[in-house]
Formats: structure tokens, sequence, C-alpha cells
């Protein structure tokens, strides 16, 4: 994972190749299948989902879309994530953090660190790819599991039943800070009003 | 985290690109072992669930094999396959699953594996397993033999120390022949800790009458004279001594202690505490004179348990009247200093503890301090009662004598103390400061 930026990706993929030994040319033969099938089955859950650049297949980004569901607190809102694939995938889960802040229980406002099952190394399993990954994450939007949160005062509102006060807190920040074309995703014409934001602000 | 079903977001099916249909029929039967027709008739191609390339990927010079290990429809590369499970068995990701059995993420079922079997390679596994579920039950059995080994090394030397080299040997000796009672000297300490807590008034002195019931039944020969006592007597009837001391202390010196506490608070603070008894939560800062009356020490009086737990029902009635007794929460403080109180806050129970661990080697300096200062005539072989040595000539007699001259001197001080704050309360006068002569003055 060192050498990421600036290496051409026949030098990045024959330099991992050495070191990692076959897993980083699976890894690469892997993530090229499923931008291949990306293309021919776009992802319903991002608005854009791929490399930052042609180079480095192990760095990706994401446009996640909030659920499609009115009622939702999370409706049309768009978030940034950044994804780092590690060069044993699909054996290990990729690294998927939000770089738009959101404000979700199982979500770190700060940091935008992701409390999932599904990301951490017990429950991932291959036959998950970055597609289903980001379904998942949109999935966990509607569905927050308050046992163990990240944002404990968002999950503190939902505990104590105010449900009005967490999704109104909720919808706050999903129009603060909604996606604003920041990444290299900026190339998509979809830009409402919303400050964006990097996290941290 | 409770999200494991949105992990069940369905993977991937393999693709039903119509386009590979003639790619596979132009390279049939890659595989060693074809999966059922039905499947390969319906999707025409198979596509690896791991790496997800289809048999059109495939190296027609050197075909990879392929394998479906389970009843759902994943197949994938065995290549692909051997490698997941090697990353589920590494150790060193400690996701390894504890049945040993390698499970389809998608059908749940057993995915078999046939390896060379090696009945040394397997035992080690199951050991390794074995072993990995015993560290958390082995950390505490640890921990609590190391405590009971500090427990044990305390009691030997607490005997050692109190009854002095020749009779320790004796007892030491005695102990060799019954192992069993080599768990008494772990229990000294346990003891020492318990007899300051307030449980400990009613279940020490009966323990005490039994110890003494069973020593008149012993091979010993009954013994009726009582001076000087046997040190088995002495040392079963301390509890009871202890209590009726605490007694006559509690009695002789309650009220005195109460008037004294009261002149040393603050005047509006004398005040808020008669108000505050009435109220249910009443958390009294005390200003307790500690000993030597160097040390105060703030304390809150959560006075609900140790007022239960002492023994007057009467003054917990006083204490709902309120402004009958408004300082009663204070003399509990007070009679606290020699464990009749509940232990409050753990630096109580830190201090506690620390008292109750040194007291037997403080009684045993005690006693050798008393070796020096009585008369030796006491001390000489002439001092001889009933065929005994008497009680003083003993080393475990000075100890005990000690410890206890020195519970009563420690109270005493305190008591002095007490009583000469009070008194000098009144005559406390603030300096003034004369900024010409740069002198405090009156």
């Amino acid at each position: 994972m060192a050498s990421r930026s600036g290496s051409t990706s026949q030098g990045n993929s024959s330099s991992r190749g050495k070191s990692k030994g076959s897993s980083a040319v699976n890894a690469l033969k892997r993530l090229t299948r499923e931008l291949q099938d990306l293309h021919s089955s776009p992802c319903e859950a991002v608005l854009h989902l791929g490399p930052v650049s042609e180079e480095d297949l192990f760095q990706w980004e994401a446009v996640l879309k909030g659920p499609r569901d009115h009622t939702n607190p999370y409706h049309n809102g768009l978030w940034l994530l950044d994804i780092t694939i590690p060069p044993n995938y699909p054996l290990a889960p990729p690294k998927v953090h939000f770089v738009t802040p959101i404000c979700h229980p199982n979500v770190h406002f700060q940091t935008g660190e992701i409390c999932l099952t599904l990301l951490s190394g017990e429950h991932w399993a291959p036959t998950y790819t970055l597609s289903t990954t980001m379904a998942a994450i949109q999935q966990l939007l509607s569905m927050p599991g308050l046992d163990s949160p990240l944002n404990v005062d968002v999950a503190n509102l939902y505990r104590e039943h105010d449900k009005i006060g967490a999704e109104s807190l909720v919808r706050f920040w999903t129009v603060e800070k909604r996606w604003a074309g920041e990444g290299k995703a900026g190339f998509i014409s979809e830009r409402t009003p919303g400050s964006g934001g990097k996290l941290g602000e | 985290m409770d999200s494991e079903d949105l992990g069940r977001v369905s993977p991937d099916v393999p693709s039903t690109n119509p386009s590979d249909v003639n790619a596979d029929v132009a390279n049939p039967d890659s595989n060693l072992r074809p999966p059922p027709l039905s499947r390969s008739s319906t999707f025409g191609s198979k596509k690896c669930w791991i790496c997800m390339s289809d048999t059109t990927e495939d190296d027609p010079h050197n075909p990879p094999v392929w394998r479906s290990p389970c009843q759902c429809s994943l197949t994938a590369h065995e290549a692909c396959l051997l490698d997941w499970v090697a990353d589920l068995e590494n150790p060193k990701n400690g996701k390894r699953k504890a049945s040993g059995q390698i499970l389809c993420p998608q059908c749940k079922s057993e995915i078999k594996i046939s390896r060379p079997k090696s009945y040394i390679v397997d035992t080690y596994r199951s050991l390794d397993r074995a072993l990995g579920k015993l560290v958390f039950p082995g950390l505490g059995l640890s921990v609590l033999t190391s405590f009971w080994a500090g427990a044990w090394a305390h009691g030997f030397y607490s005997v050692y120390l109190v009854f002095g080299e020749e009779d320790a040997a004796r007892i030491f000796e005695m102990t060799l022949r019954h192992p069993a009672w080599n768990l008494a000297y772990g229990l000294i300490p346990i003891n020492l800790i318990f007899s300051r807590t307030n449980y400990s008034d009613f279940v020490l002195p009966t323990g005490s009458l039994l110890l003494l019931a069973t020593q008149t039944s012993d091979e010993f020969k009954i013994d009726m004279t009582i001076w000087p006592p046997l040190p088995s007597t002495v040392f079963a009837c301390l509890p009871s001594i202890r209590s009726a001391y605490n007694w006559c202390y509690h009695k002789a010196f309650c009220d005195l202690n109460k008037k004294w506490l009261e002149e040393i608070q603050p005047s509006h603070a004398q005040q808020e505490d008669g108000n505050a008894e009435n109220d249910e939560a009443n958390q009294n800062l005390v200003e307790e004179v500690e000993e030597g009356g160097v040390v105060l020490e703030l304390q809150v009086n959560l006075n609900a348990e140790p007022e239960a737990m002492d023994d007057a029902p009467g003054e917990a009635g006083g204490q709902q009247n309120g402004r009958a007794q408004p300082q009663n929460g204070h003399v509990h403080q007070i009679l606290g200093d020699r464990g009749d109180r509940l232990v409050e806050g753990t630096s109580g129970i830190g201090q506690m503890v620390v008292e109750a661990l040194a007291f037997p080697a403080v009684a045993a300096g005690m006693g050798t301090l008393l070796s020096f200062l009585l008369p030796s005539s006491w001390l000489s072989d002439s001092n001889q009662m009933n065929g005994r040595p008497g009680l003083l000539r003993t080393k475990w007699g000075r100890s005990v004598v000690g410890g206890g001259l020195f519970v009563v001197l420690k109270d005493a001080l305190v008591l002095y103390c007490r009583w000469k704050l009070a008194k000098s309360h009144r005559q406390r006068r603030i300096l003034n400061y004369d900024k010409k002569s740069k002198r405090y003055s009156l």
C-alpha cells in the first residue's frame, strides 16, 4: 500500500505482485472484472463508483445516494466515499470510509469510519463485490445498529425513542454537508444546493 | 452491531451473458469434474465467485480446474478456493472459525476438502484450539492463585511475627503433620480484612465459641485453669474482646465525640446540616479529624447504610425526626475509624485493607517494645503459674497485649486530638498583616 501514488499501473501491479506473491495479481484481475461488470450493470446505490485514477485500481471512490424512500431522513443525500482495496482482495474486505460528513449512529462523524460487520474481516466473504458493498452501506443508512455506535449523540436520541429529534438532526446534516462535486467524480453534473464539505470542518 | 443481516446483500450471481455460451462450447469441459448438468445448461457459462472471471477467460493451453463444492450455484477455480481456504485457516488473521469447518458464504453448507491425513497435525490443531479456549479461565485461575499465594505468605509471616521464632517453628511443624491446616494461613489476612467490616461482628464471636468447644474435646487434657490462658483461647476470644471494647468505647465517648466534632464545624455548615437531615438525600460534607489532627479530611457522608448496620434502630428513628439528633451521621463516621461502618469509597477500602494487613506486624512490634519496657522479672523463667509460662513471658502473649495496647493508645490519641481541637477552636484568631512593619499581629 505504500506505493500508491505516482507510479504507472504496470509498475504498480508488478511491484505488488513481487512483494505479495500472486494475490495482488488476482486482486487486479478481479478488480478489472468488477469494473467491467459495473459498466454492463451499474450499481443502483451510487451515483458514481470507480477507481480514482486509471493507474491505480486499488484506490476507488464512490458517491453514495440516499435511500429512495421519501420518508427516510437520508433521502436525497449524496456522500463521497473513499475506498482502499487491500492487495489480498477479495480475501480481505475493502476499507471504506465517508469523506463527506454524515450523521449516522454507525459512522464516526469526524473520521468517517464505518461500523459494519461486512467490512470487518470476520464476516466478509469473497462473494461480495464493491457494488454489493455499496448497497450494504446504503442499507445501513435505513437500519442503523444502536448497540455499538460510533456517533453516540445521534444514537442516544434513537435509544431514547426521540425519533423526530434524531431524524431532524440527520436531515440537517444530510442537506448541510451534501456532496457538491468534490473528488474525481466531480464531472457528474448532479449538483444541487448544499455546501458540501470535507471531514473535520 | 446488529447489522448482520445487512451483510446478506445478495452477491453477484454468475452472469447469464448469452455471448458466453459460444465461448463455452468452444472451450468445453476444462474442469476435471463437471458441475451438474442442469446448471451448466441453464447458465451456459461458469463464473468463479472469487476472482469473478468466467470460462471465456480461461487459458486454453493451461486450463484451470473448476470446482462446485456445495449445493448452491457457486462455482470457482480450485486455485482460488484453496487460496481462500488458506486465508481462512491462517492463524494470524483471527477470523478462524472455532469449528474448523469451511462454510460456503452463500448457502452455509460445508465445503469439504480432501487433504493428506496426518494424525499428528490433526492432534496438534485440536490441541491448539482447546488451549485457545482455555486462555481466559486460565488467566482467572492464575490471578486467583497468585492472590491466594500472597494471602498465604502474609498469614505465614504474621504467625512468625506474632509468635516469635520458637513457637512459630512448632506451629509450622504441626502444620506439616496436618496438611489441611495449610489453608488456615491463607485465611489469616482474609480474616483480618473481613474483621474490619460490620459483617464480622456476628460471625467471628460464634466462630470463637465453636473453636473453644472443639478445643475442650481435643486430645488435650481438659484444662480447668484459666490463667495463664492457652494461645488458642486468647485468639478465639479476641473478636469478643474487640466487640466488648467497641461497645464500651461507643458508650463512653459517643456523646463527647459528637460534641467535639460539632464544635469544629463551620457555623453555617452546622445549620445546613440541620436542614439537610430532613432531606432524603443528604450529603453532608463532614470535616473529619484524622489521627493526630494533622490531616483534615473531607468525607462525603452517605449515611444510609452505616446507620442501619449499627446498633441503633432508635438512632435511625432519631435521624428521621431530624432535629432531635442532628449529628448522628458524624458519630458513626468517627466510630468508623475502627471499622464500625461499611467502608465508603475506594480510599476508605484501601486504607482499611492496609491497616488490617499491617496489624500483625504492628502488634508484634508493640510486643517487642513491651519486652524492653516491662520489668525483667515478668519476662524471666520465674514468671510461671499453673505449670505454664506467664502470658507476658511468651512472645505471642506480648504481641497480643501489644496489639491491644496499640488500639487503645491510638484511640486515646484520636480522642485527645479531637478534644484539643475542639477546645482551641473558639480561640482561633486571624492575624492582621501590618504593611509598614511587615509583620503579622493580632
